[in-house]
């Protein structure tokens, strides 16, 4: 079969049943920058939710205006971001621009979002780790330190993960197709970063596959879920492990330096 | 239903055929061309209002079918788990033996091999575009869209000559 062959069958093939055209939105996503709306949607809602509640267990150590500043903090931080991204998504619209100015657009907008999206997550986590240096400032200073750097850390790994996982992986697809266009590389880079997330931790991507194949539908689901439940269980196991062996070095050691109990952020 | 809303679809009526074929050269499973078909016919709808009407509404409706087909994200479902039988009526029935629905199977296998942006020229060549008017389209140079386009049409013919001969 030659080329005029192939014109020939392909003016020559009748389609005399297409689907139903329907212009309600499918049920399941499948453009990038739909599905970046819709997680961007149920984390908003997530964060304006959840850290009241989880604030509310650790009364012991704030006081009521405390707790309330911190909660309106919180609020206006995520209030100020969402309504950005908010704008952006309804802005954005592409589709009526000439192919590969519609891919370069794209991937400018994907990569602008992930740095907004990145300075939002700092500015949240720093809360976070503020609270949680709240909690143990009466304890020794070795264990606060050491505490607060591993949770740092586990969250840096955390963050990365999970911006790879909403953003990058489709930057990435669309740098590919944007290279495909020239034939060369345009020296675009969406991981600037001096840990590289995609080579070490490729291992999760294969995980993620075997949860799409295994579960089907709910393999992300599952994937989401399993991949919180061992962070969790490894910030408690690396918590605990600390705490165990600060107190018992500092015991036999008598390295450990307690804190003026005097000053506690009694506000 | 409003005049925009009649108006667009007696105008999509007339090329929903052709929106199916795209749908089928960038997907390789029914029910991902069953999505891709309607995320086109989505995103044209939403696109409608901005078609000033400069360029044909064809020409116009080719290129946001091709931005949406080149994003798209396969379905996360198990295959296993689709239930191919009612999507497998829009396809061909490949039971049928007959010469030409066999060459449009070879086609369609053959153009499933080729990467993303080969489809998009193929696509292109195949509804007769030029090499000016296909670099027109996607927004490149008219050198690099002719290099290419040879390029793809080399890469399909090898492809379907392998398929001929197994």
């Amino acid at each position: 079969m030659n080329l005029e062959d192939l014109k020939n069958t392909w003016e020559q093939e009748k389609i005399e049943k297409t689907p139903e055209i329907s212009f309600e939105k499918q049920k399941e996503l499948h453009l990038p920058l739909e599905k970046i709306r819709k997680n961007m949607k149920s984390e908003f809602w997530f964060s304006l939710i959840s850290f009241p509640i989880i604030i509310i267990g650790i009364p012991t150590v704030l006081t009521k205006l405390t707790y309330i500043l911190i909660v309106f903090l919180v609020f206006g931080i995520s209030v100020h971001y969402y309504l950005k991204f908010y704008t952006f998504y309804k802005k954005i619209n592409t589709q009526n621009f000439k192919t590969y100015h519609n891919l370069l657009d794209l991937r400018y907008e994907l990569v602008l979002n992930s740095e907004l999206y990145k300075s939002y997550y700092l500015n949240i986590i720093t809360i976070v780790i503020c609270i949680i240096s709240f909690l143990f400032i009466k304890g020794n200073i070795i264990f606060l330190i050491a505490s607060v750097s591993i949770l740092t850390f586990l969250l840096y790994i955390f963050g990365k993960v999970w911006l790879h996982d909403m953003y990058g992986k489709h930057i990435e697809s669309i740098a590919k197709l944007v290279a495909e266009f020239n034939d060369e590389e345009d020296d675009f880079q969406y991981d600037r970063s001096f840990i590289k997330i995609k080579n070490k931790l490729s291992f999760l991507n294969k995980y993620q596959n075997y949860c799409q194949n295994k579960f089907g539908k709910h393999g992300n689901l599952v994937y989401k879920i399993s991949i919180g439940f061992i962070f969790m269980t490894l910030l408690v196991l690396i918590s605990f492990s600390l705490g165990y062996l600060t107190g018992y070095l500092g015991a036999k050691y008598n390295l450990t330096q307690e804190i003026d109990e005097n000053f506690s952020l009694t506000l | 239903m409003s005049s925009l809303e009649k108006e667009f679809l007696e105008r999509l009526e007339q090329h929903k055929g052709i929106l199916f074929k795209i749908s089928k050269m960038y997907m390789d499973c029914p029910e991902d061309q069953h999505d891709l078909f309607q995320e086109i016919t989505y995103q044209l709808w939403k696109a409608y209002p901005n078609y000033e009407g400069k360029s044909q509404f064809s020409t116009w409706m080719y290129r946001v079918a091709i931005n949406t087909a080149i994003v798209f994200l396969k379905s996360e479902k198990k295959r296993g788990f689709i239930s191919t039988q009612e999507e497998l009526n829009f396809n061909i029935k490949n039971d049928d033996n007959s010469e030409e629905e066999y060459k449009i199977k070879i086609m369609y296998d053959a153009i499933h091999q080729l990467n993303t942006i080969d489809k998009t020229l193929i696509f292109y060549y195949l509804e007769g575009y030029s090499g000016k008017e296909i670099a027109e389209q996607l927004g490149i140079s008219e050198g690099n869209t002719r290099v290419k386009l040879n390029r793809a049409k080399q890469k399909l013919t090898e492809i379907i000559n392998q398929l001929l001969n197994q």
